[in-house]
C-alpha cells in the first residue's frame, strides 16, 4: 500500500525527492536533501563532500533542465534503448550447487551462511 | 460503544510461484536444500550479472489475472525498488510498479447478504528475498540466499472487505483459483501464500476512508481473523477516546494475541523506483492471451456440476469435494479405479473428513493413495469386510496407507460367511442369553439388537450383520 501511494504522489519535477514534502528551490540542492540523498544511499560525507555533491548534483539538474525545454507531451517515456523485447528463459535447472564457490564473495562466512551485522526489523 | 462503526479492508496477497527455477536465474527452487546451495551470481546480486525472465513465471501471472477477471498488460516492464537490508543481496528488489502484469479484475464470493465482487486492483510479478537467522551464541545475522529470488506475484485488493468473514472467503476462493491452476499450493503456515491486511474505520454512513494500518505476520486464517478482531477494536478504541490512529506497519504475535508498530509513516521507507534497465520490456500478444486461457483448467464451479450431472453425486458432497484441488484431483483418481464414484464421494465426506478434523489436517496433507481406498470399496462391494471392519480398516490407510488387501488377509478380518460356522455360533449364543431371548419371545423387538452385538462380538466383528440377524430370527 505503502507504494501505491507514492505512485499517487506527484514528485518535485526537478529533483524527484519531495516524497517528504520537500520542495526544492529549482535546480539548487538543499542542505536537507543532500543529507536525505546520503541516508538513502548509506554515505557519510564530510562537509566537504556534503558541498562537492551539492554543486555536482545542481550542475547534473541543470543539465536535466535543459531537456525540460523541450515539449514531450505526444512522447512515450522510454526505459530502454534497444528495439528487443520478450527475451525468456524456459524453467528448466541449470544451475547446481556451487555453495563454496559463491560464499567465496561473503565477507566473512559461518555456517555455509554469510555472517553479517546483527539485523532485526 | 456510542456510535456504529465499520471495518474497511484491503489485502495484499504474496503467493509463492510452483515453478521450478527462481524468476530470474536456473537456481532450483526446491524447499530443503542445505544453506546457499540453490545461488548464483544472479540471485545473490553479483556485480555484473544479469537477470533473465523465467517464461513460466509470466504465463503462471497471466493464468491467475485471467481467472480473476483482471486485464492483462499488453507492454509491461520491471522496476526496482531499492532498499538496504541483508536478505536483498542486490540493494533493490525486482519488482513492478508502474506496469503491473494484470490489472482491474475482481472475485466473486458469497456473503449472508447474496453475491459480492472483491475488486483487484492488480497483481504484480516479483522476486522474494532471502532468509534471516539470528545466531544465538554471536552477535550475528546468518543469510541464505536460497530463497532470494523465487518467483513471487503480489495480488492487491481493492478496500472492499468488511469483516474476518469476508477476508477469509476471499483469501479461500484466491487459494481454491491458484490451486486449481496449479500456480502454487497456496500454504499458509509455510509461507508460500502470505496476507497482509490493510485496516480502517469509520463511522457508519461515511464516505471518507478512516486512517489505515497495515498488519503483518498472518499465518494462518485463524491468525487473520484475529488480528483483524484486535485492530478493528484497537482503532474504535482510540477513536472512541478522542485520539487519532497513526498510519503504521503493524506485526501480529498470534501467540500473544496482540500487536506492535513495526515502523510508522514518518520512517516509512524511500524506495525510489525506476524502470529496471537489465530487462528487457514485456509484450503480450493477443495469441498468447487465447493461448494461457485456452490452458486454463476446469475451475471448482464447473467440476461441480459436472460431478454432479456424471456422478450423480449431491449438491453438498460436490461442493465439498470441489473446494480442495486435491481433494477433487483425489475423488476422480479413486473413482476412476474403482468405478464407485458414489461409495468414494461417502468415504470422503464421512470418514476422511471425520478424521482429518480429528487429526487437524488441511486435505493437501492427505497421505493415502486413491488406490488403497479403491480397494477398500472393492472389498466392501464384494461383501468380503463389513462396514465396521471397514472403518477400522480405512483409519489403517488414512494413517499409514496400507494396502487394505493384504491387511484383511494377515489380520483376518475378512467377513465369515460360511454358514455353518455362523449359525454354531448363534446358537451358541441364543442358549447363552436366555433372558433375552426370553424377552425377545414376549415381544421386546429390541433384545434381537443385543444378540446380534453378541453375535458380532464371538465372531471378533467379522461376520455381515444382516446375515446374522436373519439367522437368529429363523432360529429364535
Ligand atoms: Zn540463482
Amino acid at each position: 500500500m505503502e507504494d501505491l501511494d507514492r505512485r499517487r504522489q506527484e514528485n518535485c519535477k526537478s529533483c524527484g525527492f519531495s516524497e517528504r514534502g520537500q520542495v526544492c528551490g529549482g535546480n539548487r540542492i538543499t542542505d536537507e536533501t543532500i543529507e536525505y540523498v546520503g541516508i538513502l544511499a548509506k554515505l557519510e560525507l564530510s562537509p566537504e563532500e556534503k558541498e562537492r555533491a551539492k554543486k555536482d548534483m545542481g550542475e547534473m539538474l541543470d543539465y536535466i533542465d535543459k531537456l525540460n525545454e523541450l515539449d514531450t507531451k505526444e512522447v512515450e517515456p522510454m526505459s530502454h534503448v534497444f528495439p528487443v523485447n520478450n527475451v525468456f528463459r524456459e524453467d528448466v535447472v541449470t544451475n547446481g550447487d556451487d555453495c563454496e564457490n559463491m560464499l567465496k564473495n561473503a565477507p566473512e562466512v559461518k555456517e555455509r551462511s554469510y555472517r553479517v551485522p546483527k539485523t532485526v526489523d | 460503544m456510542s456510535k456504529e462503526y465499520e471495518t474497511v479492508i484491503g489485502l495484499e496477497v504474496h503467493v509463492e510461484l510452483a515453478t521450478k527455477t527462481k524468476i530470474f536465474c536456473g537456481c532450483s527452487t526446491a524447499f530443503g536444500g542445505a544453506p546457499n546451495t540453490h545461488t548464483c551470481p544472479v540471485c545473490t546480486g553479483m556485480p555484473g550479472s544479469l537477470p533473465v525472465l523465467n517464461k513460466q513465471v509470466v504465463e503462471y501471472a497471466m493464468a491467475v489475472g485471467l481467472a480473476t477477471n483482471c486485464s492483462i498488460t499488453r507492454y509491461g516492464k520491471f522496476d526496482r525498488k531499492n532498499y538496504f537490508y541483508p536478505d536483498n543481496p542486490q540493494n533493490y528488489q525486482i519488482s513492478q510498479l508502474y506496469l503491473p502484469i494484470c490489472r482491474d479484475g475482481g472475485v466473486e464470493i458469497e456473503t449472508s447478504a447474496g453475491k459480492k465482487t472483491i475488486g483487484i486492483h492488480e497483481i504484480h510479478m516479483e522476486e522474494d528475498a532471502g532468509k534471516l537467522v539470528h545466531d544465538e551464541w554471536e552477535d550475528c545475522s546468518l543469510v541464505d540466499y536460497n530463497r532470494s529470488g523465487v518467483p513471487l506475484i503480489e495480488i492487491v485488493s481493492e478496500p472492499d472487505m468488511r469483516s474476518a468473514q469476508e477476508v477469509i472467503d476471499y483469501l479461500e476462493k484466491l487459494r481454491m483459483m491458484i490451486q486449481y491452476l496449479g500456480a502454487s499450493d497456496c500454504k499458509l503456515n509455510e509461507g508460500s501464500m502470505r496476507a497482509d491486511v490493510n485496516l480502517s474505520v469509520r463511522e457508519m454512513g461515511t464516505e471518507q476512508l478512516g486512517t489505515r494500518t497495515e498488519m503483518k505476520n498472518l499465518n494462518s486464517f485463524k491468525a487473520i481473523a484475529r488480528a483483524i478482531e484486535n485492530e478493528k477494536n484497537r482503532q474504535i478504541d482510540l477513536l472512541e477516546e478522542g485520539k487519532k490512529v497513526i498510519q503504521e506497519t503493524r506485526r501480529w504475535d498470534d501467540a500473544k494475541e496482540y500487536s506492535y508498530t513495526m515502523r510508522s509513516k514518518e520512517d516509512a521507507q524511500d524506495y525510489r523506483y525506476f524502470p529496471e534497465p537489465d530487462l528487457v520490456p514485456l509484450v503480450i500478444s493477443d495469441a498468447w492471451i487465447s493461448e494461457i486461457k485456452e490452458r486454463q483448467p476446469e475451475f471448482a464451479t464447473e467440476k461441480m456440476a459436472r460431478y454432479k450431472q456424471e456422478y450423480g453425486l449431491p449438491d453438498y458432497d460436490a461442493e465439498i469435494i470441489t473446494e480442495s484441488k486435491f481433494l477433487a484431483d483425489f475423488f476422480e483418481a479413486a473413482a476412476k479405479l474403482c468405478q464407485k464414484p458414489k461409495k468414494v464421494s461417502n468415504w470422503l465426506m464421512g470418514e476422511t473428513m471425520r478424521l482429518l478434523k480429528e487429526r487437524e489436517m488441511e486435505p493437501e496433507e492427505i497421505r493415502f493413495s486413491p488406490a488403497n481406498l479403491a480397494k477398500l470399496i472393492a472389498l466392501t462391494e464384494e461383501g468380503s469386510v463389513n462396514s465396521t471392519v471397514a472403518k477400522e480398516v480405512f483409519e489403517k490407510i488414512f494413517d499409514e496407507d496400507i494396502d487394505p488387501e493384504s491387511y484383511v488377509k494377515e489380520q483376518g478380518l475378512k467377513t465369515v460367511n460360511d454358514e455353518g460356522e455362523l449359525r454354531g455360533v448363534v446358537k451358541q449364543v441364543i442358549q447363552d442369553n436366555p433372558k433375552s431371548v426370553e424377552d425377545y419371545r414376549n415381544g421386546k423387538e429390541k433384545a434381537i439388537g443385543f444378540l446380534v452385538g453378541q453375535t458380532m462380538k464371538a465372531m471378533k466383528g467379522k461376520a455381515d450383520p444382516g446375515m446374522v440377524n436373519q439367522l437368529l430370527k429363523e432360529l429364535l
